[in-house]
């Protein structure tokens, strides 16, 4: 838990509270469902509002990619008979994303645009750490484990895609 | 009559050589059809060796749609393919094909076409 709050922190800047409890699997199902909901969140409003198309294309994207996993994702812990339970790590990253998605709202054009994508970079760059220093590490489900290091890469390719975008917007 | 008999002759070991040479000549390789495995946001194998004719079938068992698409623009580019779904492509001729994903940058596949 002191990791997965310490990896997510500088995204949501969450306080020390979150620093108390141990990483269940239903947590880890919590952490990863909500994870991909914001980012689906997100991917939805750039679709529409984004400005240059590789933007809007990306967006789309991350909506299409972040349901996949998140359709597997429960579907797996459906089978497994294990409910997500809310934890400080899933309410932190609620809150950051809410947070990304009013400041988004407040934007248009090229501003949106680069805010979008900034934080595309920054939430990626931290869902990765988060997934190697906490969830994998700690998933004690061989087939939650196996699904989480199945997707990673995914989540590399992002990364590296909304990077190319975010030079290519400077 | 001698050059009619000489004019058969000709024929005769023509046909023979004919039908000898035909003989040697490979009889035509049936075209194979090879699998490339998406998985986990990879192509696998990565690399892929066949024969002009044979057919690449991409199987995508991710949880993610993903392409097959030539890295040189218009070779070939399967469009998404969702997954579960999968894409044929036969190669025709020998060639070096270099082919990404292009939702997903990281992912790089060839197939070497030779005989």
């Amino acid at each position: 838990m002191k990791l997965v709050a310490f990896a997510l922190a500088p995204l949501v800047l969450y306080p020390a509270a979150a620093y108390t409890q141990t990483v269940t699997d239903a947590q880890i199902a919590a952490i990863v469902v909500t994870a991909n909901q914001v980012d689906i969140d997100a991917g939805k409003l750039a679709a529409s509002r984004g400005t240059n198309p590789e933007v809007q294309k990306f967006g789309q994207q991350m909506v299409t990619d972040h349901e996949g996993v998140n359709k597997s994702a429960i579907d797996l812990v459906t089978k497994l008979k294990v409910t997500p339970e809310e934890n400080d790590t899933s309410k932190a990253l609620k809150a950051g994303g809410d947070k990304n998605l009013a400041t988004l709202k407040a934007l248009s054009g090229a501003a949106f645009d680069k805010a979008y994508i900034d934080n595309e970079v920054t939430y990626h760059q931290q869902v990765l750490d988060a997934l190697d220093k906490t969830l994998i590490p700690n998933a004690k489900n061989a087939e939650l484990k196996a699904l989480l290091v199945k997707v990673r890469p995914a989540f590399v390719a992002h990364l590296e895609h909304a990077k190319k975008i975010q030079a290519s917007l400077k | 009559m001698r050059t009619l008999a000489a004019g058969i002759l000709a024929l005769a070991l023509g046909g023979t050589w004919v039908t000898a040479w035909q003989k040697e000549k490979p009889a035509p390789r049936k075209p194979v059809t090879h699998t490339v495995t998406i998985d986990a946001t990879s192509f696998k194998p990565a690399s892929l060796t066949v024969a002009p004719g044979d057919a690449v079938v991409w199987v995508n068992k991710d949880i993610i749609p993903h392409t097959a698409t030539s890295a040189k623009q218009g070779l070939f580019d399967s469009g998404t393919i969702a997954p579960g779904k999968s894409w044929r492509h036969t190669f025709k001729s020998a060639g070096t094909f270099d082919y990404v994903c292009i939702f997903h940058p990281t992912m790089k596949g060839k197939t070497v076409v030779k005989n």
